[in-house]
This record gives C-alpha cells, sequence and structure tokens, in this order.
C-alpha cells in the first residue's frame, strides 16, 4: 500500500524533536473498538469549537442536540425526548454523576468547568445503562479532566464579549516530589445575556466562580490514585411569563441560587491478575429559587470495578455500587410544594460484562447486565447485547439491543406544581381556572423503560473517522399527566371573585413513545492544513395517542421536542506560522413544541499561537443572522430569548 | 421520511466510495513511527532478551493508527538487526516482542497491559494522556505542535532497559530521576 517510503523515518532525535507536525488534530480513538455510537471530543476538538462552556462543545456531535434558553441555560439532548431537563441524559464529571435527582436532569447553568483542563469529552449516544447505570437511558456524556501530572505549568485564561462580560481563569500545576502532582485552579465569569424579541437585552444573567483542585499519584507502579475536589457558586436570573388574566400577568424576574461542593478519590490496583478500581465520591448541592422554595441534595457514592484477565475467549469485567442520596426540600407554597420534605435513598448496582470473541479479529459479542435495586423502586434489570463485525483493519459494523431504565425523580413523585391560570371561555363562572400537577392517587411510581435496536457503520480513516448509526427506540411506562378531578382547593387570583378553582392533572407511568433515526459524522482530513468535520441527524419521535387530551398533549411535547432533522460543518484551516481559521456552520431544523422556527448559524473563529506560552482566539458567532430563537424552556415558562449576534476575544498564558 | 431514510443511505454508499481514494495527510504517525526506530537504536535490551544479530520484534498492541507506515518499516536495517513489525491482540503476544506500541485504543486495559508486560524486558511506548506516568517507558506527547516524549527511568530499569543518555537528554520529562 504504501509504496513510497515515507523520508521521516531516517531523521535522528534531534530532529524529531524540533519537527513541527501538521494538522494536529487527533481524533481520541480510544473507543473506535466499542460496538456503541461514540464520540469523543479530543482537547484540541473543543478548542478549535470556540466553546466555552461544555454544551458548546457538544453542538457538533452527531445525535445531539443543543440549543440555547438563555444566559448560560441549555436544552442539551441525545436522540431527542428532551428539554431543559433532559431527563434521559446521564453526564458525569471523572466519574461524578452531575444529574439531580431533584428534577432528573442536568443544571447546565450551575455546571461549570475549567475547559483549558479537560482531557476529553466522551459521548456515548443510547443506553449506556448496563455499564453507566441507570438514566443512563438515551445517552451518557463523560467530562473527563486531565490529569494533575499533565498539568505542571501555570495557566491564565481571559476572555471578554462584545457586552464587556469577561471569564478569566487561573491554574497553578505543582510538582510533589515523589508523590505525583497537583493542581489548584479558579474561574470567574459572568456570561452574556439574550434579547427578547424586539432585539431589548433580556435580565437573564448568570454569574458566578468555580475553584477546585486535582491530585494524581505518579511513578512506575502501576497502582495509580486520584483525588479531586470542587467547589462552585452561580447566581442565575430569568423572566417568568405569567399569562394574563384579567389585565395581571407579565414578566417576573426569578432569581436562583446554587451552590455546591464535591470530593472524588479514585485508587487503581491490581487484582488477582486483574484490574480493579474503587471510586468514592461526595457530593453537597443547595439551590435556591427565590421565595418559592430551597433544598439541598447530599450524595455519598461508592463504586468497586474489576477487569478480570482475559480467560480463553473472555474477558470479564464486573462491578458493584452503592449510592446514599439525602435530600431536604422545604418548598410549601402553591406554586410549588414537595412533601415529604426529607427522603432518603439507597441504591445499590452490580453489573457483569463478558466480551467474547468468537472469531479472533472479526467477530465479538459483548453480553452485560446491570441490576440496580432502589429502596424507592423495584429491581431494574438493563441487558444489552452487542455483537461487532471487524472485516478489514479500517471497517467495523455493529448491531446492540439494550434496555435501559430512569428511575423517577422527587419532583415526579412527590411535588405539587402550579402550571400555570388557564383562562376559561367568556360566560363561565370564574375567569380562570389554576392547573396543577400531583402524583396520581395511589400512584407507586415505577421506572421509565427503553428498549433500543442499533445498528452501527465505522470507518477508520488513519487520522480521521466515519460513522453512521440507525437507531430505533421503544419507550414504555414514561412518566406524564391525565386530567384529574376538579379540586380540591382554590388558587387566589387578583381578579373576582378573587380565587380560581384548581384543576388538577395526575402524574403517573402513563405514556409511550417509539424514535427512529439516523446519525452521521465525518472527520475528514483533506489535506495537511485543511480538515472538515461533519455530522448530520434525521429522526422521528411518535408518542402513543390517547384519548385523555392531557395525556395527548405530552405526547406532543415529546414528539416536538427535538427537530427532525439538523446537521454541522466545520472547516478547520491552518494558515501556517501558528494561525488558524475555523468556520463553522449549523442548520437546525425547526422545533414543533413552543414554535421555534428553522435557523441556520455561522460562527467564525481566527487563533494565533504567538509564541510558545501565549494563544490569542477571536470568535464571532451567529455572525449572519442579527437574532434566532432556539428553544422555549418547557419547565419554567420563561421568555423566548433570542440569541443575538456575538463575539468575544480570548487570551491563553501558559509559563 | 422515509425517502429522507433512503437518500441518507444512498449518501452514506457514495462517502464509502469517497474514502476509497482519500487518503490521510501525512503528519503525526509518521513522526511517532520514525520515534519508534529512534527507540530502537537507543535503547538497549538485555542480552539474554535480544542476542546480538537477532531480529527485532517491534509489535502494536491494539488497533493500528498508523495507516500503514509501520509495517512499511518491515525488515528495515537498525543498528544492524533487521526490524519485524507485527500487529498484536493479546498481552502475551504482546510480552515476546522488545517494543510494544500501546495503541490508543487499549487505554481502558492499559493498567493490565502494563502489569503483564512489567519485568518482561519490553519497552513500552504509548500516546495515551499520561502513559509515562502510568508506568510505561515511554509516552509520546503533542505538544506546541510538536511531539516530544516523557521517559519513565523507573519502569525501564525495572525491566532492565538500558536507555542512552542522548534519549534521556532529549526528553520532555525523565520521571523517576533524582536532582535536575
Amino acid at each position: 500500500m504504501c509504496a513510497a517510503e515515507p523520508p521521516l523515518v531516517d531523521l535522528t532525535l534531534e530532529e524529531l524533536v524540533r519537527l513541527d507536525v501538521s494538522a494536529v488534530s487527533r481524533k481520541a480513538q480510544k473507543l473506535s473498538e466499542t460496538p456503541a455510537a461514540v464520540t469523543v471530543l479530543s482537547a484540541e476538538d473543543i478548542r478549535r469549537s470556540g466553546a466555552r462552556s461544555v454544551p458548546e462543545a457538544l453542538r457538533e456531535v452527531p445525535g445531539v442536540n443543543v440549543a440555547q434558553i438563555g444566559g448560560g441555560r441549555w436544552a442539551v439532548s441525545v436522540r431527542g425526548l428532551g428539554g431543559r431537563f433532559a431527563n434521559k441524559l446521564l453526564v458525569q464529571i471523572d466519574g461524578r454523576s452531575v444529574y439531580s435527582p431533584l428534577f432528573s436532569g442536568v443544571f447546565w447553568e450551575a455546571l461549570d468547568v475549567m475547559l483549558e483542563d479537560v482531557e476529553r469529552i466522551e459521548v456515548i449516544r443510547g443506553p449506556g445503562a448496563s455499564l453507566w447505570g441507570a438514566n443512563a437511558v438515551n445517552g451518557v456524556i463523560n467530562i473527563v479532566t486531565r490529569k494533575a501530572t499533565a498539568t505542571r505549568d501555570s495557566l491564565v485564561s481571559a476572555s471578554m464579549d462584545d457586552q464587556g462580560r469577561a471569564v478569566t481563569a487561573v491554574r497553578q500545576g505543582i510538582d510533589l516530589d515523589g508523590i505525583g502532582a497537583l493542581r489548584v485552579y479558579a474561574k470567574g465569569s459572568e456570561l452574556e445575556r439574550s434579547r427578547s424579541v424586539d432585539g431589548k437585552s433580556e435580565r437573564d444573567r448568570n454569574h458566578g466562580w468555580l475553584a477546585g483542585f486535582r491530585m494524581d499519584g505518579a511513578g512506575s507502579g502501576v497502582d495509580a490514585w486520584m483525588l479531586q475536589g470542587a467547589s462552585y457558586r452561580r447566581t442565575t436570573t430569568e423572566n417568568i411569563e405569567t399569562p394574563a388574566v384579567g389585565g395581571y400577568g407579565g414578566l417576573v424576574p426569578l432569581q436562583f441560587e446554587f451552590e455546591g461542593a464535591s470530593l472524588t478519590g479514585r485508587y487503581n490496583w491490581g487484582l488477582a491478575d486483574g484490574e480493579a478500581s474503587l471510586q468514592v465520591y461526595l457530593d453537597h448541592q443547595w439551590a435556591n429559587v427565590a421565595t418559592y422554595g430551597k433544598g439541598t441534595v447530599n450524595t455519598a457514592d461508592l463504586d468497586f470495578q474489576h477487569r478480570l484477565v482475559p480467560s480463553g475467549r473472555h474477558e470479564v469485567m464486573w462491578g458493584l455500587g452503592s449510592r446514599y442520596i439525602q435530600t431536604e426540600i422545604q418548598a410549601t407554597t402553591e406554586v410549588l410544594s414537595i412533601l415529604p420534605p426529607r427522603r432518603e435513598y439507597r441504591v445499590m448496582s452490580a453489573f457483569v460484562q463478558d466480551e467474547i470473541t468468537l472469531v479472533p479479529q472479526t467477530w465479538r459479542l459483548t453480553l452485560g447486565g446491570r441490576f440496580d435495586y432502589a429502596s424507592t423502586s423495584r429491581l431494574e434489570p438493563q441487558p444489552t447485547a452487542r455483537l461487532m463485525w471487524t472485516p478489514t483493519l479500517a471497517d467495523s459494523l455493529w448491531t446492540s439491543w439494550s434496555r435501559a431504565a430512569r428511575t423517577p425523580s422527587i419532583g415526579e413523585s412527590d411535588a405539587t406544581i402550579l402550571f400555570g391560570l388557564q383562562p376559561t371561555p367568556p360566560g363561565s363562572p370564574f375567569p380562570a381556572v389554576a392547573v396543577v400537577s400531583k402524583p396520581g392517587a395511589g400512584w407507586s411510581p415505577r421506572a421509565e423503560r427503553l428498549d433500543a435496536l442499533e445498528l452501527g457503520y465505522r470507518r477508520n480513516l488513519g487520522n480521521g473517522s466515519f460513522e453512521a448509526v440507525l437507531f430505533h427506540h421503544d419507550y414504555r411506562r414514561l412518566i406524564s399527566e391525565t386530567t384529574g378531578p376538579i379540586g380540591p382547593g382554590v388558587i387566589p387570583i387578583p381578579v373576582a371573585p378573587y380565587y380560581a378553582p384548581v384543576q388538577s392533572m395526575y402524574r403517573g407511568n402513563l405514556s409511550a413513545a417509539r424514535s427512529t433515526g439516523l446519525e452521521l459524522g465525518l472527520d475528514l482530513p483533506v489535506t495537511a492544513n485543511l480538515r472538515l468535520q461533519a455530522s448530520y441527524t434525521l429522526m422521528d419521535t411518535a408518542a402513543r395517542r390517547s384519548a385523555d387530551p392531557v395525556r395527548n398533549a405530552y405526547g406532543r411535547i415529546l414528539e416536538g421536542s427535538a427537530p427532525h432533522h439538523w446537521a454541522s460543518l466545520h472547516t478547520l484551516v491552518n494558515l501556517g506560522r501558528g494561525r488558524e481559521l475555523d468556520l463553522m456552520l449549523r442548520r437546525m431544523g425547526a422545533i414543533g413544541q413552543g414554535g421555534v422556527p428553522a435557523y441556520t448559524s455561522v460562527d467564525l473563529r481566527y487563533g494565533w499561537r504567538v509564541n510558545r506560552s501565549f494563544e490569542l482566539a477571536l470568535v464571532g458567532q451567529n455572525l449572519f443572522d442579527p437574532l434566532h430563537l432556539e428553544y422555549v424552556s418547557n419547565f419554567f415558562p420563561g421568555q423566548p430569548a433570542y440569541q443575538p449576534r456575538r463575539a468575544y476575544v480570548q487570551g491563553v498564558w501558559r509559563f | 421520511m422515509r425517502r429522507l431514510y433512503r437518500i441518507a443511505i444512498l449518501g452514506v454508499l457514495g462517502l464509502g466510495g469517497f474514502f476509497a481514494w482519500a487518503s490521510p495527510p501525512p503528519g503525526e504517525y509518521q513522526i511517532k513511527a520514525a520515534y519508534l526506530l529512534n527507540f530502537a537504536r537507543y535503547v538497549e535490551w538485555p542480552g539474554v532478551r535480544l542476542p546480538s544479530g537477532a531480529p527485532l520484534r517491534l509489535c502494536i498492541l491494539g488497533r493500528d493508527p498508523f495507516g500503514g507506515v509501520l509495517a512499511g518499516l518491515d525488515g528495515r536495517q537498525v543498528s544492524g538487526r533487521e526490524v519485524r513489525v507485527r500487529q498484536v491482540d493479546s498481552v502475551e503476544l504482546a510480552a515476546e516482542c522488545h517494543i510494544v506500541f500501546v495503541s490508543d485504543s487499549e487505554e481502558r486495559r492499559l493498567g493490565l497491559i502494563l502489569r503483564g508486560l512489567a519485568l518482561r524486558s519490553v519497552l513500552t511506548v504509548s500516546d495515551i494522556d499520561g502513559f509515562a506516568e502510568a508506568g510505561g517507558s515511554i509516552g509520546l506527547v503533542t505538544e506546541d505542535e510538536r511531539v516530544r516524549f516523557d521517559i519513565n527511568q523507573a519502569s525501564l530499569q525495572r525491566d532492565s532497559l538500558r536507555a542512552s543518555s542522548r534519549l534521556l537528554r532529549l526528553g520532555r520529562n525523565v520521571i523517576g530521576m533524582k536532582g535536575p
């Protein structure tokens, strides 16, 4: 195949050390052997995307739908059924789950990471439950930060946007002689505001700080350890739109405060010729929603994994886990009340996976299963079977069947939520009824269930890759609402007769849906200085119809929660002498829910590596469109936040 | 919808044909292949492990990221030895090699591999992040658009391998060495 021998191999060590690599864009191929739909974003991919937050970095991953709701507020979902709290997506930072058991989702507005020290982001689409546990239904996002032994220098990063808001981060690496290395970091940020439909600046603020450390052991030993901790605080404000009833209503600013701290430790060692790891983390979260409520969630998690030494055709891995969650919520208003205020959960889990080589280098079968036993719901077996065929070194074809479960959140099982006032037709005795969602009488919540079929093809293009995945997801026991009785109780309103009757909506495991789709991803090195990365997703969701209008409305929300198709094209050009140009094009289809029209956005990034220690980037986002809407919040009736043209400049010093 | 799928699938097939002629540009992995030959030159194996004149076995453990570049070096002479390149899938087979390049497809079983190859006089090389710190012999690191390398001197000594002073001098970090 390689007729002409590359002259590079005759170079001496001294010459090699000095040699410039053109088009360094090593797409991490680490998971290319996995029979699953996996995309790995390397640190280089993240840097070239111009992203300043995790959701922005995910915009080019096939199957992932990212929409900005406001300043720092995002709707991120994988394979649809998403929304602001996409409850079927598990997100982890260095093995610690940031999925909130309160509302089954991720508070993206409170999640901040130091992107400069992220080594990679792994995006696993489709059920990852057999390995990652409950709630890894539609996907798993693993944010992996660099080892402290790889960040021994100092770093200062500062950026400022066109509204004059700044993001500043500092990191200091410290050598612990003979022990390993430590890094400490701190980051402060204020995020850009959105616009209202008339182009005026909104009041959606988001500001806060993050500080933490990571320590890794080093040496020749094969045992490894890691200890890290982080603490944060963020304050966000968004506008809630209340429907006008009798001239009353309008925009109400709602302030959220988030605080949290976590500590994670991991130890890897050799056990019975295999490899074992033990991970422990403690996590504390506190949130306050204006005057409506506040809550704390404390989590302690213990996870053990053991990869046995391969024997014959089998490579077995097993593990045990235990999680304890304690929640305390003070919310007793008519808008939101959660009873009982205190809850304790215990989850015990076990998993086993066997990778069986059927024909060496050609056929491989993976069988696995995970069993979660939660004190609040039943035993949920989550099995998977995956078959992979690798006819050549470059091509692989795989297919899988898996089942995954999503455990009900505290919000779903315990909350009574006032959705809003529904104006009644003229002539009614009351101007409005208050729509209140509550757990159905006698409902014992069960986990939502997904059965998924997938077929995937992957081609390794040396320095790049191509991937195509077809999926069919079948969801059952989805938690939704159905029409309940009128009453009990009334809600005070400021117009005569000064109260509105309550229309109850009962929650239960009532709905079902199916979605089918195709995901395409391409990373193509064209020449040494030009690279193309493209993605395309096509999908369709259909919910089961019902005679009940409320349940049907829920079905329509599911169907309209993501566009039918979306695409991205990223052109990476190296201009030489450390100068880079990135052109990012995105096309998003219309979103049914909230009536969000389709849009196209163009982002441009110019990067200049001035010298070995200083790097400059100039980024323009949404260049040819003064204003567009990406999503309408489905959880709170937030004011639609329009995204304007933006620009920022960033400098990164390493010394 | 169905028509869209058909078009999409046709598109996939068309792309497949396109890849057949689109060859990756030269770059990182050619440099890494050149490094491997240089490591063969500047590392000394115990005589019983590699008798003089015996061929030096250079193996890739896991998926080959070199795109044929390394396989093209099969049969080359380095310091009076023939280099034999092969791809292996198991740690047992890798233990018979002199240099093992651990492909990043193997990252999740890295601990298992390093334990399996320890004390076998195998020079392990990889571009997996933090490889040398994790106990591998030499880690290739891409930094400032250059490929550099970290040496774990403690691992080399444990495996009875000797790195020349030239190699140690050019390494970015030398782990397990006292003093400056």
